[in-house]
């Protein structure tokens, strides 16, 4: 596992366990599509979240989708999942501008 | 009243999730279009459509059989909010802002927009239909959106302008309370009036515009 799948799951996990998370986005499309049964429990699914550099010591980029809860706020959720892997991104990867997009995808 | 046809658009072409098939359809038409019943000539003959259709087919049995696996528990709406997901994923929309404008927080255009019908829906009788956004007067990409809703009112309601009154209420409050999008204008569209299902003279049922 290269450092940067590391850093995929764990920032995963981070915005997995903001409170109105429901999940990361399942990339059911490519699931089905692809005939397999699913990425497994701790997988970060590529749909969900993208991590990517601008060269090295480029400025981080982060593309998180979540389907959140219906109950709660989407724009707080969102939010809540952007500091959530802000924090990750400082605390597990090199220091360095990061970008951390949120997309809220749907709502169960 | 003014009614106007909203032809589906295509996904935006940078959707990861969609797919073109061999035979130049988008995956997200073939399953729209089946899911509408509106079959054409090619998808009657073309073998990847028609496969595609296949693959849609065995998503829901393998969600109905989960839910069969689960004795005494009734996951149909579990089954509708996997369908749900799915669907939101072929024909998302394009994304609107949520938060403030110098945030990058977004919802896609579908999920907000059912939060909306949704929101439409609570008073009583009405059954909303199609939910589309455009910009804002303000315009740019995080500037505040402008909402359309179609709605079927009920046959007996006595003033349609308190009605779409109350609806706008509704969709204005949980763009804010449920999304946090930032909403300028809500156009109300009443494309038809309905029979309601219960008290109506002569027993009919009243369908929506779905």
């Amino acid at each position: 596992m290269t450092g940067q799948d590391g850093l995929t799951q764990a920032l995963a996990n981070a915005v997995r366990e903001v409170p109105g998370v429901a999940f990361l986005q399942p990339g059911m499309t490519h699931l089905l599509r692809s005939g397999h049964g699913g990425t497994g429990a701790g997988g970060a699914s590529s749909a969900g979240l993208r991590v990517s550099r601008g060269g090295p010591g480029g400025a981080w980029r982060v593309e998180v989708r979540i389907v959140t809860l219906s109950g709660a706020r989407a724009a707080d959720v969102a939010r809540a999942a952007g500091s959530a892997a802000r924090a990750c991104l400082a605390s597990h990867g090199p220091a360095g501008e990061a970008q951390i997009r949120v997309t809220v995808t749907g709502t169960v | 009243m003014t009614t106007r046809t909203h032809p589906p658009g295509p996904p935006p072409p940078h959707d990861p999730d969609d797919e073109r098939l061999p035979c130049g359809r988008m995956l997200s038409r073939v399953w729209a279009d089946w899911e509408d019943g509106a079959t054409d000539a090619h998808t009657a003959d073309c073998p990847h459509c028609r496969e595609a259709v296949a693959d849609l087919d065995r998503l829901e049995t393998t969600v109905r059989a989960l839910r069969d696996d689960t004795a005494g528990y009734d996951a149909a709406p579990l089954t509708r909010r996997v369908m749900d997901v799915v669907r939101m994923e072929l024909r998302p929309g394009r994304p609107l802002p949520l938060g403030d404008h110098d945030e990058d927080l977004w919802v896609m255009e579908a999920a907000a927009a059912r939060t909306l019908r949704a929101a439409a829906e609570r008073v009583p009788g009405v059954r909303a239909g199609s939910c589309r956004f455009a910009p804002g007067p303000a315009g740019g990409a995080r500037g505040p959106v402008a909402v359309r809703i179609e709605v079927h009112a009920p046959l007996s309601t006595p003033d349609l302008h308190v009605l779409a009154g109350e609806v706008r209420r509704r969709v204005l409050g949980a763009a804010d309370r449920l999304l946090g999008l930032d909403v300028t204008d809500v156009d109300i569209r009443i494309t038809d009036l309905v029979e309601e299902p219960d008290g109506a003279p002569d027993g009919r049922t009243e369908g929506g515009p779905r």
